[in-house]
């Protein structure tokens, strides 16, 4: 055993940024792939377009401003800012490219099935004629056009936001001079505009209308060139955000002030005049590789429009619905059946609706003394929330901890929570520095004289519509141990107590590292030539220098490491004498893996934990998180099988190569897709469950079945 | 605690009940249910950092700040305990307060704030309560039970030391020794907290070796300590055992930890082991604490229990529920009242002779009286030691042992109780109470009423007992009017016992209205 190896050398982790980009690469896959119906495909084209907008603007951004501070930190790859910013360019531009590429793909093979998406240099005269009219009818009257040259100071062009950008010839007192003018496109228009036609359905894009009506806003001018451009600039929030507190934390205050809101890229439609695309970028201040050139559409977010037509809808995956829990099946009612044993529900595969169920019913339960629980991103029209207040009413004392720094939705949260407030619920607005990312539910009721305590813990957020998209797994008990702590957890969260002995959670940052490290630590302990350990972990990325290390550990110790990595791993395996134990997957399909799972052999002592937090710095160093052990031994055992599947994958799983690249899991004799015999074997248990009793009825609210 | 969800249990109806305990770092909180056949399950702790003992150890009084800190806190937990609508509460407050000259008008602004009745506990009820947590936490562990154990509390502002054989306390001891004592007596300089060892360890081996004159540390087999920073220590080095409330833990690893900690600053230490600052504060002098004594009982392991005063509270809250006394403590009360009557060369055969009468008269009277278990142990102490104050002067001695047991430490009561036996014990012979007594007159009317009925029966024995009423088992007892006939058999002449009664029976006639007559049987 190589003991003398180095671990934290550099060349043993994989850089963080450009693992994640890996990780869109895989989402750009499966929009690529031809075994796909064509509008799941856009579906995936879009997600790789939304993803990288949050990527850029909040680590590229970080990493610019480190960069402008002149930081030289190396990250734990050994990269050095300037370094990353090089190979991020360099992969994202690739990624970009193949995207566009797909783009047309899928829009030449949509035109087989009458879907017509027209370029605007391949617009007939009829369809040019038809959109000059419904440019000056319905689009002329909501544009606002800016000479841009003529203002100072330099208007803020907004981000994210597409604009035609005119370059013209201007009549002036000294002759005629060259003038650029922007013309932002409206954000509430819809973004495809049909062209009438006999056969099929026919669409223009909104920015090239404008573009090409564009002459007429400027009256006496004569447009010489015109394009298509889209900011991306540093997200403003990125120093409450800890998403990029690990790039910030060396960075200056004064550099941050300086350089926020800066446009970190600048995508523009390719074959763009070169003097205009040269003044834009130095009119920006634009290094050449932080500009993409794009063939095609800008901001492909809007394709997600054309996969909801009705016409099309036999090229999108027919409905996987929620299926009613298989350990609910044949039970009256859910506070009975957890009397009995914990109940697992996992979703989307199973509904979500018992949860709701449960709160709604608590409200009106008269032996309910009160509900406690967490709300991270949750809507405000969400039926729990609507409950919570009800339960208030009712004269229950009602506990939700509104997490407001979730970000890119505070503002919305505000107004819910404070409709909260007004109805009486005592509502926290989380812990100052330290955000809360646990999702806890804490139900006390009295029974026949007693108190009972029941919990609902998850790995996922209480929002009823991302539960029908996230992978999750909840756990609804009423063990008094695990209810002890979650009582204790929310008199942290209320202040009404520190920290107190927890005998089954963990939930405080370092513990949250301490106590995965442990496990770990336990399993190499444990491990022997003839009984080899086992970890399996399912986490959406693995970033955690400290964690990779115990792994690597591990491995060097004999343990077996099987890990399904969703995102960013910036752990390398098979790598001799330090990770060759280890094997990487992971999976993207048609649900987000969003489940935490972790699986020790321990011996023969089986544990299985159930988390909110991933193996990340930011989760387990800087937010109250929970890792909960699965206790009952039905829970457990369904446990491992699901994270068996997993790695039984053959058809979406890939597997991460030393090199930081990922290649397809070679299929074996059966193709096994992991989502999907969830998705069939909980409508069987449901089919199964029916055919003996069909007493269980799931909920029915409106709020959900939008 | 338990983690079954049995359906048996289903049918077990409860009682919640809460201890609150204000100590000189924290104000804490347990709350419980406790079952019809005696288990405790408990529902939630609550534990909040108030820095009480910094300024009754600085300067001999509450701030205002920290008393508002503390009613704020109590009001919070006012909030839990109405959501579970708790039927029993017991609140205790230890040294920090008890040495504050302004204790009363802080119990005052407790209860007008919270309405909590707080009560403020002496060293040897602390001792109580905490041996018997610590005892029912070892109760499967036979080398603790066994053999001569030590448990040991380092608190805020005083360190308990009990001494336990075969499961019985044998003594108990109350040192000013707390972290918090410590640390506002050396520390309060910033500068000085990375050097907390050189400070502290000479006055902490001072004290020790100042104790070790009444208590001996040499035979002691096992080492129990108990309190939150051994208990984090515990977490950090320890290894857990069987029972999910005991630590077992290296002497060599503690020493280390200890010697690694008083090196570092407050900060550092809290940085280090992620402690909030108030822990941090309190741990290095309290784990000194623990050092100097694992050295002086030479010890290589020592147990850690979870439990602490709270669980003892609890205890004691249960047994109210189920109404059953704990008789292991009856026997650590009796036992320090033996030892106490030891030291004042008490005639053994005529305490004990008197001791077992008048709980045969008590148990006779019971319908009479309608005291409880407790009233009960008193009288059995004030037998046990009414005649300590021979010791001083026979004349008068009555007077003389008042004062005595006033003053002296019992194990296992509180300072009211130890009042109580006091008075009982003065009451033994010549004047009966008189509105003249001062010190009798400012106890409450109900505990003037308790001493008047044990007086009473300690009188009426005292007198009988002249060294042939042996067998108190074998007494018999005939109501006849107002005439209590005791039948004695075995004797053949009870004139001496007859006019002793004559002369001191006027007491128990007042009270119960009964002449006492002795009858050869």
């Amino acid at each position: 055993m190589a003991k003398s190896i180095d671990l934290n050398a550099p060349e043993l982790y994989l850089n963080r940024e450009l693992s994640w980009l890996e990780f869109n690469d895989r989402v750009l896959r499966e929009g690529l792939n031809k075994q796909l119906p064509l509008l799941e495909r856009l579906k995936f084209l879009a997600i790789v377009s939304s993803n990288l907008d949050e990527f850029f603007m909040i680590r590229v951004a970080g990493l610019m401003q480190q960069r402008s501070a002149k930081v030289r930190k190396r990250d734990l790859s050994g990269m050095t800012p300037t370094k990353q910013l090089k190979a991020i360019s360099e992969r994202a531009h690739r990624m970009v490219a193949e995207q566009s590429q797909g783009i047309h793909e899928v829009f030449e093979a949509l035109t087989e099935h009458g879907l017509f998406v027209h370029e605007r240099e391949n617009w007939t005269e009829s369809q040019r004629e038809f959109l000059s009219g419904y440019f000056s009818r319905e689009i002329d009257p909501l544009l606002t056009p800016m000479a841009i040259e003529e203002l100072s100071p330099q208007p803020l062009l907004a981000g994210l936001q597409l604009l035609v950008v005119l370059q013209m010839l201007v009549e002036t007192d000294e002759g005629r001079q060259k003038r650029v003018a922007v013309v932002p496109v409206p954000g509430n228009c819809p973004r495809f505009t049909q062209v009438p036609s006999d056969e099929g359905v026919h669409l223009a894009r909104l920015e090239d209308v404008i573009a090409d009506n564009g002459q007429k806003l400027f009256p006496g001018c004569e447009v010489t060139a015109k394009t298509v451009i889209r900011l991306t600039r540093d997200a403003d929030v990125a120093i409450e955000d800890d998403d990029a507190s690990d790039l910030l934390s060396v960075v200056e205050e004064t550099v941050i002030m300086r350089t926020r809101r800066r446009v970190v890229r600048l995508a523009v439609s390719s074959g763009v005049d070169r003097d205009l695309l040269k003044w834009l970028k130095e009119w920006l201040e634009l290094q050449t590789d932080e500009v993409y050139e794009i063939d095609g559409m800008l901001d492909a977010k809007a394709l997600w429009q054309l996969v909801g037509l009705p016409e099309f809808e036999s090229l999108t995956d027919a409905d996987w619905p929620p299926q009613p829990p298989s350990d609910l099946l044949g039970s009256e009612s859910v506070w009975q059946t957890v009397q009995e044993r914990d109940v697992m529900l996992f979703h989307p595969y199973e509904s979500f609706d018992p949860v709701v169920q449960l709160v709604e019913e608590a409200a009106d339960d008269p032996d309910v003394l009160a509900i406690k629980q967490t709300l991270y991103r949750t809507s405000g029209n969400s039926p729990i929330v609507k409950a919570l207040s009800r339960a208030s009413a009712n004269g229950k004392e009602v506990t939700a901890l509104v997490e407001l720094k979730a970000r890119f939705d505070e503002a919305a949260n505000v107004v819910w929570a404070r409709q909260l407030e007004d109805a009486g619920c005592h509502v926290i607005y989380g812990i100052t520095g330290l955000k809360t990312h646990a999702k806890a539910l804490l139900i006390v009721r009295r029974e026949s004289g007693r108190i009972q305590r029941y919990v609902h813990l998850a790995t996922g957020n209480y929002n009823d519509s991302t539960a029908r998209i996230y992978s999750d797994v909840g756990v609804i008990t009423r063990n008094r141990e695990l209810a002890g702590d979650v009582a204790a957890f929310f008199n942290l969260l209320t202040g009404y107590s520190e920290a107190v002995g927890w005998s089954t959670l963990t939930v405080e940052p370092r513990r949250l590292k301490e106590r995965f490290i442990e496990l770990i630590e336990r399993e190499i302990n444990v491990s022997t030539a003839e009984q080899p350990g086992l970890i399996m972990a399912k986490v959406n990325s693995l970033e955690h220098p400290e964690i990779i290390r115990a792994l690597y550990r591990a491995s060097q110790a004999g343990v077996r490491v099987q890990l399904n990595v969703r995102g960013i791993c910036c752990l390398r395996p098979g790598v001799k004498g330090v990770s060759e134990n280890i094997e990487v997957r992971s999976i993207v399909d048609r649900f987000l893996e969003h489940a935490r799972l972790f699986y020790f052999r321990n011996g023969g002592h089986e544990e299985v934990y159930l988390a909110s937090a991933d193996w990340m710095r930011r989760n387990l160093d800087n937010r109250l998180e929970i890792i909960f052990p699965a206790v009952d031994p039905q829970v457990r055992r369904r446990l491992v099988g699901i994270l068996e599947t997993y790695f039984a994958d053959n058809v979406k799983a890939q597997r991460l190569l030393s090199d930081g690249t990922y290649e397809p899991v070679r299929k074996g004799r059966t193709a096994i897709r992991a989502q999907e015999k969830f998705y069939r074997d909980a409508v069987e248990a449901a089919r199964l469950g029916e055919q003996a009793t069909a007493r269980f009825r799931p909920l029915k609210n409106p709020d959900v079945s939008e | 605690m338990e983690r079954d969800n049995s359906i048996q249990e289903e049918s077990v109806s409860a009682k919640t009940v809460a201890a609150i305990d204000i100590g000189s770092n924290a104000v804490r909180m347990v709350v419980a249910e406790v079952l019809s056949d005696g288990r405790i399950s408990t529902l939630e702790r609550l534990h909040r950092a108030v820095r009480l003992g910094q300024d009754s150890f600085r300067r001999g009084r509450l701030g205002n700040r920290s008393m508002r800190a503390a009613i704020a806190v109590l009001r919070d937990y006012r909030q839990v305990l109405d959501l579970y609508s708790v039927e029993q509460i017991r609140a205790v407050a230890t040294s920090a307060v008890r040495e504050a000259v302004n204790c009363d008008t802080f119990l005052d602004r407790i209860f007008m704030a919270t309405g909590f009745n707080v009560e403020v506990i002496g060293t040897s009820e602390e001792s109580r309560l905490t041996a018997s947590a610590v005892r029912q936490a070892v109760a499967g562990v036979g080398d603790i039970n066994r053999a001569r154990s030590l448990i040991v509390d380092v608190g805020g502002g005083s360190t308990l030391l009990i001494v336990m054989e075969e499961g019985e306390i044998v003594s108990s001891h109350s040192l000013r020794l707390g972290s918090i004592r410590l640390q506002e007596m050396f520390l309060t300089g910033e500068e000085l907290s990375d050097r907390s060892g050189d400070f502290l360890s000479p006055h902490i081996a001072k004290v020790l070796t100042t104790a070790e004159g009444s208590l001996s540390l040499d035979n002691v087999r096992s080492f129990v300590a108990v309190g939150g920073d051994v208990r984090f220590a515990a977490q950090k080095i320890g290894t857990p055992t069987e029972s999910k409330d005991l630590y077992a833990v290296e002497v060599s690893d503690f020493n280390h930890l200890v010697s690694e900690c008083e090196h570092l600053s407050v900060e550092q230490t809290a940085r280090k082991h992620g402690l909030p600052i108030a822990d941090a504060e309190t741990l290095t002098p309290a784990l000194l604490v623990y050092r100097a004594l694992l050295r002086r009982t030479k010890m290589d392991e020592m147990i850690v229990s979870r439990v602490s005063m709270r669980d003892g509270l609890l205890l004691d809250l249960a047994r109210n529920v189920a109404d059953q006394e704990d008789e292991e403590i009856t026997e650590g009360v009796l036992h320090s009242a033996w030892a106490l009557a030891e030291k004042y060369r008490v005639d053994p055969a005529h305490a004990r002779d008197v001791a077992a009468l008048s709980v045969r008269l008590f148990d006779e009277f019971q319908a009479d009286h309608g005291l409880g278990p407790r009233e009960r142990l008193l009288l059995q102490v004030a037998a046990v030691l009414h005649e300590v104050g021979g010791y001083i002067a026979a004349p008068a001695h009555h007077k003389h042992s008042y004062y005595l047991i006033r003053y002296s430490e019992l194990f296992g009561l509180t300072p009211r109780e130890v009042q109580l036996v006091a008075h009982i014990a003065r009451y033994h012979r010549r004047s009966v109470p008189k509105p003249s007594h001062m010190d009798y007159m400012s106890l409450p009317r109900e505990q003037r009423v308790v001493v008047s009925k044990l007086a009473a029966i300690l009188r009426a024995c005292d007198a009988i007992s002249r060294g042939q009423i042996r067998d108190a088992r074998a007494l018999r007892f005939e109501r006849q009017g107002d005439e209590l006939i005791i039948l004695v058999p075995g004797v053949n002449n009870l004139v001496l016992e007859r006019k002793a009664i004559a002369g001191k029976g006027d007491m128990f006639e007042d009270i119960y209205g009964m002449r006492i007559r002795l009858e050869e049987a």
